[in-house]
Formats: structure tokens, sequence, C-alpha cells
């Protein structure tokens, strides 16, 4: 996180969670950058993230990441093939670190 | 020997597969780098079972124990491997386009206040989906 900030990015989640379980999940665990609610999957669908029967049945989000630059465009995705499988920090760094070299 | 041979195989192939478990459960500042790379674990499950192998070549007593000590060997290696890369794995993904504007969006944050893609115009936005929280 100070990494992030450090750069000028935000971080926001995206889970199919209520907004009574993110409030929970984000005072327990300390977190202060938005969690949104998406129990529809609209926009989990909206990037084409839907992993359908992904938990005992129900559709779920695929655990991704996606970078979007300062003017909304994707510029980096990291979307797992193996739920244990998460991409390393230094690498979203470097994609964070190769917007600003691309945007002098 | 050659039974104590075929034993310490087996005993390194458990502790390879145990030693995942353990620390992906009990230790989680280890967790992402464990979890992303088992290597520490195939290394031990490999050693163990070349020392199964080993004993099955040699000759003397404990012909049987080296075997079944080899078969329980690569037996575990494969449950193991079947769940790390079977059980885990999910379907693919494209995900938004590369260099494509960020599709829009309206949804509530843990406050419920309604969080749009333009709040976060002007600086990088690093979206973070995830499975849940059960």
């Amino acid at each position: 996180m100070p990494e992030l900030e450090a750069r000028g990015a935000k971080i926001a989640g995206v889970v199919v969670d209520s907004v009574e379980t993110n409030a929970e999940l984000a005072r327990a665990a300390g977190l202060t950058f938005p969690i949104l609610s998406d129990p529809e999957l609209r926009m989990i669908d909206a990037y084409g993230l839907r992993h359908v029967a992904g938990h005992d049945g129900k559709d779920i989000a695929l655990s991704a990441s996606v970078l979007i630059d300062g003017d909304g465009i994707v510029r980096w995705t990291s979307i797992t093939r193996n739920v244990r499988l998460r991409p390393d920090a230094a690498d979203v760094l470097a994609a964070i670190d190769a917007l600003g070299a691309a945007r002098p | 020997m050659r039974r104590a041979l075929a034993l310490l195989g087996l005993v390194l192939v458990v502790a390879g597969v145990a030693g995942y478990f353990a620390i992906v459960l009990a230790v989680p500042a280890l967790v992402p780098y464990v979890r992303n790379h088992a290597l520490p674990s195939w290394l031990l499950v490999g050693a163990g079972l070349a020392l199964s192998l080993l004993a099955l070549r040699r000759g003397g007593a404990g012909r049987w124990t080296a075997r079944i000590a080899l078969g329980t060997g690569v037996g575990l290696a494969g449950l193991f491997a079947v769940f790390l890369y079977v059980l885990l794995a999910v379907p693919g993904a494209d995900g938004p386009r590369l260099g494509a504007p960020a599709p829009d969006w309206a949804l509530a944050d843990q406050t419920g206040r309604t969080v749009r893609l333009a709040d976060f115009r002007g600086a990088p936005l690093l979206l973070v989906f995830y499975r849940g929280h059960w």
C-alpha cells in the first residue's frame, strides 16, 4: 500500500459480497480503500471476469488485477488460472511504473 | 539400511506435502510466496522419491519396505499435484482489453457510498477482483 501511494496510485477491491460483509472485512482488516459490492456481477461481467459456479455453485469473480491509467484506459491485467496464484507485488508496481514512463 | 533409506525417502515426501499446507495455513507472511511457488515442496518430494528409488535398487533385505515407501510416495506426490494443478485450477478469461477504455460502473463501497470509475480519473487505479470473503 505505501508503495502504491508513493506512485500516486489508488486501489479498489471488487467482490460479489454485500456492503455489510465488505464493511465487516474492512473493519477487521483495517482497510481504508473502497471495496465495491457487485452481487449481480454487473461490473464483473463488464470486465469479463465472471467465474461460473466458482464457489458452491454460485457465480463469483475470478481473482484478477486490472490497472487503469489516469485517462481511464486499461493498461495491464493479471488474471489467475489457479486460485492459489496471485500477481507478485513487484509485478504490479512495475506495471504502474511503466505507466509513468509512458506518460511523461 | 535399505529400510531406513526407503522410509527416510517417504518422510521427505510427507514433509514436502505437509510443509506446504503448514506454511500456507500457519505462516501468513510466507503465503504469497509459497502459494505461488510450491517449488520448495516439490524439491523435498523429489528428493524423497529419489531416496526411495535408491533404496529399491539396493540389495539386501527390505525390498517390500522400499516398494511400499516408493509407491506411497508416488501416490502422495500425485495427489499433491492433482490438488495444486487440477482442483485449484479455474477457467481462463480474457478480461478487459488492453488499451481500451475501462468499462464504467457505479457500485456501493463498504460505507454504502456509490463509487464510479470517473472518481479515480487523473491517477492510476488498481482494481483487485477477488473471490469473496467466506
